[in-house]
């Protein structure tokens, strides 16, 4: 059951990059909602706008890109009306994101428990006067306190002599740890995970989800974590929302959503796992590519590669059924099926602002 | 689960970020050391240079001659070890009677102020203006760009002798002429480096943490480009020094009455076969410092260069 007021609700945003063969529709009318402590998994294929929803939330949309509607409402306030000082102090503090490649990410030239403590200062966390150089020792020490505590948090071992340590000298894991330390340390409401075990290998990569699911628990902390790892997400999520050309096609709990998909598009990336359960069996493809998303068809983008794709599937916009209890999902297959579902645009939005 | 707290105080090794970085430079001060070892001469250079600036330093200490007087009944001594020299002039006198080593070491004063202060003031100015063109772009980068292209298009000695026939002659003329020109080659270097930097993801990751653009050219991008700026700095002074003494020689540059190598060798041209120590002594010590803070430079580069670094 979700709370009243969700911590993240996105309504009707969209973004478009124009570029000089015309605008690209990165992201089309949107709607998600991320419950306080809530775990919501993004999943899709390369380009299909799921980072592109990050960086709308924070507003770090690169130019030419940019939002043309929608709202983003946080704790009640719209993201996208605040002025950018106001966003800055937002960011870090409020929500926060941690990056696909931790070695990239970390800067190169400062000690790993400066570059945490940074956030600290920026943000004022520790309370106190802002004294210049000489004479904030006192304040540093606290806030070295603050890293060294979330250091250890995260599981970086022996944080008091890590805390000196370059990047290059950690490993993978170990920096993207630190990167989890740099994004927790100011006790952010909702993180935001663009791939973060995709550079990390499998046992890492569990470690991490593990790491974050217990940061999730103790601090109650909303992740948004985006994929395209559908087993990844399905484990770690509790809500999921399946991406297609800047279109969510799918929605809904994890239950609901994985054990049953009801669009093809994610039945198709169900097939492509491989499995442990059936012998020498074969990885099912989704045929075809993405489509180039500057020129989308009219109507359903996932027709083309679709197996029960029908002529009405190219004609017009199609709009979200609710499949389950709350599950939604994109697809006019689903009319076939349930033929008696009284469906109407006005319906569609219904659902979508409840 | 319960958060155990650190084991003990820490000990307050926290001091500013940039003071940990020009003392680091991500390894200890030892570790720099041991690496200058191995390229010998990167430390020849080195010393070379340290042991100008000290002279440069301690002239009035080393040398009891004024620079500026001579006598005239001593005018144009060999220098001691040559046949005819005096012990008391040991690279002997010029046609003044002036006793050349003095004025050499006197010298050493003008080549490294205009050689460390037209730099210091062309790396504040071309860092500050490439960071900001290649972090923002726009129309600030091409307007800045173009006439940094205008500026390049201009040989460096033409453009100085230029300027110095403009403004005339003087050591703070001097500077200014050399600064004018030579900032666009710290713009070019720093704009390059910021706008390769700036698509760099810990440059994202600061955005996420709240960190506003000025904050993030000055505190995340500049101490990574720092070392190609120094670089490029050191290098440039041996060549500000030799700009300085063409300027010089060609009477545009310092004053006659200031001992500077380059209106040594000019004024000793006229002797160059009865007194070729007069022209020749000053050229050598020049070729000997620029040659130094070239070899100092480079090998600066290979230790400073992390694509060139093993990790350790």
């Amino acid at each position: 059951m979700e709370e009243a007021q969700p911590l993240l609700e996105i309504r009707d945003l969209s973004v478009i990059y124009p570029s000089k063969r015309g605008e690209v529709q990165a992201i089309e009318s949107l709607y998600l909602k991320v419950p306080k402590g809530g775990r919501l998994g993004i999943v899709g294929e390369s380009g299909c706008g799921k980072s592109t929803v990050l960086h709308s939330i924070l507003r770090l949309i690169n130019r030419p890109g940019k939002i043309t509607c929608g709202e983003i409402q946080f704790k009640g306030r719209n993201l996208l009306k605040l002025s950018a000082r106001e966003m800055r102090s937002m960011r870090g503090k409020e929500i926060t994101m941690i990056f696909q490649d931790p070695q990239t990410t970390l800067n190169p030239v400062f000690p790993v428990g400066e570059q945490i403590r940074e956030s600290l200062r920026l943000h004022h966390i520790v309370p106190g006067p802002d004294l210049p150089w000489p004479a904030d020792i006192a304040r540093k020490r606290m806030e070295k306190e603050r890293v060294l505590q979330a250091m250890q948090e995260v599981g970086i071992p022996s944080p008091m002599d890590r805390y000196t340590a370059y990047p290059h000298q950690f490993s993978g894991g170990m920096q993207q740890r630190a990167l989890i330390a740099l994004a927790l340390v100011c006790e952010p409401a909702l993180l935001l995970a663009d791939e973060p075990t995709t550079a990390l290998d499998v046992t890492i990569q569990a470690q991490i989800l593990d790491l974050m699911l217990r940061i999730n628990r103790n601090h109650n902390t909303a992740i948004m974590l985006v994929t395209h790892d559908l087993g990844v997400a399905a484990e770690f999520c509790d809500t999921i929302t399946v991406m297609y050309a800047g279109r969510i096609v799918e929605q809904g709990a994890v239950e609901e959503t994985v054990s049953n998909p009801k669009h093809p598009y994610t039945q198709g990336l169900l097939a492509c796992r491989p499995r442990t359960t059936q012998k020498d069996q074969r990885i099912q493809p989704i045929p075809g590519n993405v489509p180039d998303i500057i020129d989308l068809p009219p109507g359903c983008a996932f027709a083309p590669r679709c197996p029960s794709a029908r002529p009405i599937c190219g004609q017009g916009p199609i709009p979200m059924f609710q499949t389950g209890q709350s599950a939604f999902s994109r697809c006019l297959a689903l009319v076939e099926f349930e033929r008696e579902t009284n469906w109407s645009w006005q319906h569609i939005i219904r659902i979508c602002d409840e | 689960m319960e958060m155990t707290p650190p084991v003990s105080q820490p000990t307050n090794r926290l001091m500013h970020v940039w003071r940990i970085q020009i003392k680091l430079w991500r390894r200890s001060t030892r570790e720099f050391l041991q690496e200058l070892y191995q390229h010998p001469t990167t430390l020849v250079g080195g010393i070379v240079v340290i042991i100008y600036i000290l002279a440069a330093i301690f002239a009035p200490q080393i040398t009891s001659y004024d620079p500026a007087k001579g006598n005239l009944r001593e005018r144009l001594k060999p220098p001691a070890f040559l046949e005819g020299g005096m012990a008391k002039y040991p690279l002997g006198t010029d046609d003044q009677g002036r006793d050349l080593l003095t004025r050499i070491i006197y010298g050493a004063r003008i080549s490294l102020l205009v050689g460390s202060i037209s730099v210091g003031i062309s790396v504040l100015i071309g860092t500050a203006l490439g960071a900001l063109a290649g972090f923002y772009r726009g129309k600030l980068d091409a307007l800045i760009s173009r006439f940094a292209d205008l500026l390049m298009a201009f040989p460096f000695l033409i453009f100085a002798i230029g300027v110095m026939a403009f403004i005339g002659s003087g050591i703070n003329n001097l500077i200014m002429a050399l600064i004018f020109k030579g900032w666009v080659e710290f713009f070019r270097v720093v704009r390059g480096e910021m706008m390769s930097e700036k698509t760099q993801e810990y440059v994202e990751a600061a955005k996420v943490t709240g960190r506003g653009n000025l904050a993030i050219i000055v505190w995340e991008i500049l101490p990574n480009i720092v070392q190609s700026i120094f670089v490029l700095a050191t290098l440039r002074i041996g060549e500000m020094i030799i700009m300085e003494a063409s300027l010089s020689f060609l009477g545009l540059g310092i004053p006659p009455h200031i001992p500077a190598w380059g209106s040594m060798v000019a004024s000793g041209r006229n002797f160059m076969l009865a007194a070729w120590w007069v022209s020749t002594l000053p050229g050598i010590t020049l070729m000997i410092l620029v040659l130094s803070i070239n070899l100092f430079a480079e090998g600066l580069r290979d230790i400073l260069d992390p694509r060139l670094k093993t990790i350790a």
